[in-house]
């Protein structure tokens, strides 16, 4: 945590620093900090990722349930990162096309969920 | 690894700057620009190769 802070705090520096002679070499700080603290981040967030699989192992939940859950909230993490990229580099149409892209391919991830769902309904009924 | 890549586009950048400055000095105004070029593809290939990193590590955690 205080290691992403400081590095978030020398980045801005320098990227203010450097943008206002060529804009894009800010952005590139930007960018490679996004990187950096994510990689960082996301090591932490593995023992939580494992930690949920044990408990839905535990629990007796079809492990295929859970699977789609991760994966919407990975693509929303990827999905997040490019949007604010692009949104940095001042190309906000491109930033929108990213963002239903990436809804898109939830939705698709995220179906078999649903029918699952009315399927186990109608079953019921 | 960790602040050496932010390190070194900063240094990077300043270093392209001071260049593309001497070189429009003394009017090579299309040496500056390649310069520039030159500068943004290096920094590029850093971060794309970290963002790949990145997205690699992303996928290996949520099970892809």
């Amino acid at each position: 945590m205080v290691r992403i802070a400081g590095i978030g705090i020398v980045g801005a520096v320098l990227a203010v620093v450097v943008s206002e002679k060529k804009p894009e070499m800010g952005m590139m700080i930007g960018l490679a900090f996004g990187a950096l603290a994510l990689a960082i981040v996301a090591g932490k967030a593995g023992a939580v990722i494992q930690l949920i699989n044990d408990s839905v192992d535990r629990s007796g939940i079809d492990a295929n349930l859970i699977v789609p859950v991760l994966k919407v909230t990975g693509m929303a993490y990827i999905t997040q990162f490019a949007v604010d990229a692009c949104r940095d580099a001042g190309q906000n149409s491109i930033a929108s096309k990213i963002e239903i892209a990436g809804k898109i391919m939830m939705l698709a991830v995220a179906a078999p969920i649903a029918t699952a769902l009315i399927r186990m309904v109608t079953t019921i009924i | 690894m960790d602040v050496d890549l932010i390190f070194k586009i900063a240094a990077i950048g300043i270093l392209v700057s001071i260049l593309n400055i001497v070189l429009n000095k003394s009017g090579r105004e299309e040496q500056a620009m390649m310069t520039t070029l030159a500068g943004l593809v290096v920094v590029l290939m850093l971060v794309v190769r970290e963002i790949a990193n990145l997205f690699d590590t992303v996928k290996a955690l949520f099970g892809f």
